[in-house]
């Protein structure tokens, strides 16, 4: 053997674990969002490398690092705004510092919270009463999101980049900025809990369809790229194992 | 034999092993895969065989520089 590779199909993010046990974990991935006033992703790019943060397109997002690898955030256009993704886990210090930097660099205030309103917004999330509504998800394919959603029966409807649906009483309306990874809007959820369960199975569900795309496409690819089929097999785990021949 | 051996899993990510090709050529394959799979490698790990056949290749290459002196 000669390289070894992980590979992530484009349909796919995998930012959170999902799972019908795993409700606790996706709630932690309840995030602090910052909307700023940068008015391209060019200008945005350009500002938090001037105030001297690294910024690299990470599973159709941005990443930006802070104080070495172990901490960083995301950067995601939500509604048209570039908006700037922490965790809830993240210190208010390091988000104020962080936004201080970038309005330095931007020479104007593009995002304004300061430190109060930050940690403001922090025990908001933190003591909420009413959950929020908005979280993200691992879907970045639209077309298969869609056809996921329809062969659950929840008769989605698309309305110019973005999936509606209802299930039950419940509305959720997926939305994505270009190749970014869809965040999903849940409107009237008496139990939070269930429409989580529901979104696991569309999860398992848009993962499955992913894995049968992803082995269509192989083959019907290698050929093209004189590459011979010599075997193929599903394990007891369910992944399908093929075996390319080169250049014969 | 050259061959490339492709694992699709349930959730959606793939492994893929390069086996068989010499030296620096192998990862000519990355860029292959990633258009066959429409896929980002997130990860990659070069095996015993990879850092051989570099080796011989550098010994080769003093071999060569000597004989030029």
């Amino acid at each position: 053997m000669s390289v070894s590779l992980a590979l992530l199909p484009v349909g796919l993010a995998l930012r959170l674990v999902m799972g019908k046990k795993n409700f606790e974990k996706w709630a932690e991935s309840l995030q602090v969002r910052i909307p700023t006033l940068f008015k391209s992703e060019l200008e945005l790019v350009q500002t938090v490398r001037r105030a001297g943060y690294d910024i690299e397109e990470w599973g159709g997002s941005f990443k930006t690092h802070v104080e070495g690898e172990k901490q960083y955030f995301f950067w995601d256009c939500i509604d048209g705004k570039w908006t700037a993704i922490f965790s809830k886990a993240d210190s208010a210090e390091m988000i104020s510092k962080v936004m201080a930097d970038i309005n330095w660099a931007a020479g104007r205030k593009v995002v304004g919270p300061s430190q109060e309103q930050v940690t403001g917004w922090i025990q908001k999330i933190e003591g909420a009463t009413r959950p929020p509504s908005i979280f993200p998800t691992n879907f970045r394919d639209g077309e298969l999101l869609f056809r996921t959603l329809k062969e659950f029966g929840a008769n989605p409807v698309r309305q110019g980049e973005t999936i509606q649906c209802k299930v039950e009483d419940t509305t959720l309306i997926f939305r994505q900025y270009r190749n970014a990874p869809f965040h999903v809007e849940i409107q009237n959820a008496p139990d939070l809990r269930k429409v989580f369960e529901y979104l696991s199975d569309v999860d398992e569900d848009y993962k499955r369809c992913l894995q049968s795309v992803v082995y269509e496409k192989l083959k019907r690819r290698a050929a093209e790229k004189n590459l011979t089929v010599e075997s193929e097999e599903v394990l007891e785990d369910n992944s399908i194992v093929l075996t390319l021949g080169i250049g014969r | 034999m050259k061959r490339i051996r492709v694992q699709i899993f349930r959730d959606g990510t793939i492994k893929a092993d390069v086996m068989g090709i010499k030296g620096k050529s192998c990862t000519d394959y990355i860029e292959v895969l990633e258009q066959l799979l429409d896929a980002e490698v997130i990860d990659s790990e070069y095996t015993a065989e990879y850092y051989e056949t570099e080796q011989l290749d550098i010994q080769q290459q003093n071999i060569n520089r000597i004989k030029i002196d």
